[in-house]
């Protein structure tokens, strides 16, 4: 038997068997209603959860998300001018004064060298490049130039211009430049003013008593000494 | 209609998953049935297929209705192998006993007056390992490669075996009024 004739043999079997009834064999016992009693508790026992598809990548995807958008908050990070801190070295000479002098306005103003063609931003990104400026740039007081300008608030006369006609001091209105908390002192200095300090605070705060007959005589004789007498009843 | 059946299976429905298990438990039982042979043995094998059909389910990706049959068949087939071999009912064909067992005859079936039923009754009757082979190559369609993977045997074995089913069902369909057909055709 040659292999198209198992084939064919094949083909027939198949095409007859296709041609059976959804029914059980004859003289079957089968009870499909039976079967599916049987069935019923254990899909019951056991019951059909749907499968949540790409569970992992739901999380996966809003964790990106979240890093991302904490990412662009941080980048653009908004910050009110209020909050603007910027670190500037300690030994910045005074950059703003603003008085009012009988009715001439003195104002200084701090303008900063920029380089042609750069466009100064504002806000926070502005805020940003002036702490990355301070920490990365060393200080140089010739970075700075001040224009003083005289700014009138009233038309001038010759009358408001006259100093005699100031009665009051005026009081500075802004910025005090800061305390200097810290000093940078040499070493060689410190023993120098340690013994200007003892010798001042020994001047000014103790007062010598005892007998004035031991003293040796110095160079300074002719000055007047301190004398405390050391009974009490003779100044009764 | 059978789509959203199978949807409605998917979420869990019981009133569905009845409705399915009606449609097609007597189609699958006759699957069943061609490979164990009797019926207690088959209602057994088709227990465990629903019970896996229905928890697998909604993993299952719908695409067409005889996409959908052919799979429920894969799972009572696969189903039937896993009984027949915890039965030990399959025959171990780990050496190669292709004996060149050739039928004499080629058994040319009429193409219309076959009982269907009759074949059906004389493919149940074939030895296991006759019957398994023949229903996985000549029915489902499996080469003899995955016939030898799924039962562990050698592809020789495989073709033997099958050669071997084929002689015996022709040998019984010429004993049951198809040798006037046969002997026309020798």
């Amino acid at each position: 038997m040659n292999e198209k004739q198992n084939a064919n043999f094949d083909r027939q079997i198949r095409q007859t068997l296709g041609t059976l009834p959804d029914a059980p064999p004859p003289g079957s016992t089968f009870d499909a209603g039976k079967l599916w009693e049987q069935l019923r508790p254990e899909l019951a026992a056991a019951p059909v959860t749907q499968k949540r598809i790409g569970g992992w990548w739901w999380t996966v995807a809003a964790s990106v998300i979240g890093l991302l958008m904490g990412w662009f908050w941080w980048d653009n990070d908004v910050v009110s001018p209020e909050r603007v801190t910027v670190h500037t070295r300690p030994i910045v000479p005074p950059l703003a004064v603003s008085s009012q002098h009988a009715g001439v306005e003195l104002s200084v103003k701090r303008a900063v060298k920029t380089p042609a063609g750069v466009v100064q931003r504002s806000g926070a990104s502005l805020g940003r490049e002036a702490k990355k400026d301070t920490q990365n740039r060393p200080y140089s007081p010739t970075q700075h130039r001040y224009v003083v300008q005289l700014i009138p608030q009233q038309p001038i006369t010759p009358e408001s211009v006259s100093v005699t006609s100031v009665t009051e001091t005026p009081k500075p209105t802004l910025a005090v430049a800061p305390k200097r908390r810290f000093r940078v002192v040499h070493e060689n200095e410190l023993p120098a003013e340690d013994e200007a300090y003892q010798v001042r605070s020994r001047a000014g705060q103790f007062v010598r008593l005892g007998t004035g007959g031991q003293l040796t005589a110095g160079p300074d004789e002719d000055l007047p000494q301190l004398r405390v007498p050391l009974s009490r009843k003779s100044i009764q | 209609m059978l789509r959203e059946l199978i949807e409605q299976c998917q979420r869990g429905n019981a009133f569905a998953q009845r409705r399915l298990y009606d449609h097609y438990v007597h189609r699958l039982l006759r699957v069943a049935l061609r490979y164990v042979g009797q019926e207690p043995e088959a209602e057994e094998v088709l227990m465990n297929a629903f019970l896996k059909i229905f928890r697998s389910l909604p993993s299952f990706t719908y695409r067409d209705d005889n996409g959908f049959e052919a799979w429920l068949r894969r799972v009572v087939v696969n189903e039937s192998l896993l009984h027949l071999r915890a039965k030990r009912a399959l025959p171990t064909f780990q050496t190669d006993d292709s004996d060149g067992y050739e039928v004499a005859t080629a058994t040319q079936l009429p193409n219309d007056g076959l009982e269907a039923e009759e074949i059906y009754r004389l493919i149940q009757a074939l030895p296991t390992g006759y019957r398994t082979v023949f229903n996985l190559y000549a029915i489902e369609g499996y080469s003899h490669r995955e016939i030898a993977e799924q039962l562990n045997i050698a592809e020789n074995t495989s073709k033997s075996q099958l050669s071997k089913a084929r002689a015996l069902l022709q040998t019984w369909l010429l004993n049951n009024g198809y040798e006037r057909e046969a002997k026309r055709q020798l």
